[in-house]
């Protein structure tokens, strides 16, 4: 059986972490999720872990190295330039979404309001991501 | 009034440009479809037209131009390397996948090999651009770098 792709989701919000994971607990599991909770920690996951992810979902807002900073990282790496990136963020500024698909972002999704569409958001993203796109 | 979606799909096979239309006709998607049938057709459909594509489906075994080209050139183009780019071609292979995601693709389909599952990968399709994803705007405004 294939295995499922890894997901690294980098959030600092304590709380939107916690609703991520149920949102997954209640999705279709499709995918296997880790956390991590700011750029720099994303990074040492990114090189230590011996699983590579296959997708990162990337808060915009967070402390140290913030989600912009990652991305353009990333993207500037042989090695990591590839990975897609899905960024999400609280606003739905266009100028930040505009930013974020111009620097490399393949995608960005406002953070949902309720717990209902927090459930309903994410399972559609891990099922869109890990079933129907094929990941690197 | 807010206007549609509008999805620029390039293909050169016209067998596979029918049936991404029929399964699109048959759903009930609010968004609007144009086909170019190669990267060369796109790229002027791109400059011609004043209505921006809110996302490219390219294929990549074309003629002429291929879809890793127009990717690469989209993609090193101000103008054009924010829109989503998402490749929807037969290739399954490891590498090809690869290489699109670090050229700048922003998902990569492969093609369904029946009907059913197309109209499947539609759903999917919108479901996630149009529904769930926040779209670039246009025109880019300025600062943005």
């Amino acid at each position: 059986m294939k295995p499922k792709p890894l997901f690294l989701v980098v959030e600092d919000n304590p709380d939107h972490r916690f609703l991520l994971e149920w949102s997954y607990q209640k999705s279709n599991q499709t995918c296997n999720i880790l956390f991590a909770e700011d750029g720099v920690q994303a990074l040492e996951l990114l090189e230590s872990s011996p699983v590579k992810p296959a997708l990162l979902l990337l808060d915009y807002e967070l402390p140290r190295m913030n989600g912009l900073e990652l991305v353009m990282t990333l993207k500037a790496s042989p090695k990591w330039k590839h990975l897609p990136i899905v960024m999400m963020s609280s606003s739905d500024d266009p100028h930040i979404v505009n930013k974020a698909y111009f620097n490399g972002a393949s995608s960005f999704l406002e953070k949902p309001q309720s717990y209902q569409d927090f459930k309903n958001v994410w399972s559609l993203v891990f099922d869109f991501w890990s079933l129907t796109a094929r990941l690197p | 009034m807010a206007t549609k979606p509008l999805f620029l799909i390039v293909d050169d096979d016209a067998d596979d440009r029918d049936l991404l239309n029929l399964a699109y006709q048959e759903g009930s998607y609010q968004c609007d479809l144009v086909f170019a049938e190669d990267g060369r057709e796109a790229l002027k459909l791109l400059e011609q037209s004043p209505v921006r594509p809110s996302v490219m489906l390219v294929d990549i075994n074309m003629p002429g131009m291929n879809g890793l080209e127009l990717l690469q050139k989209l993609k090193s183009s101000a103008r054009w390397k924010g829109m989503p780019v998402v490749m929807l071609t037969t290739s399954n292979s490891p590498r090809l996948i690869h290489d699109a995601y670090s050229m700048g693709a922003n998902s990569y389909l492969v093609k369904p090999d029946n009907y059913r599952t197309l109209s499947s990968l539609w759903d999917a399709l919108y479901g996630f651009w149009t529904n769930t994803a926040k779209l670039p705007t246009y025109p880019v405004p300025q600062g943005v770098s």
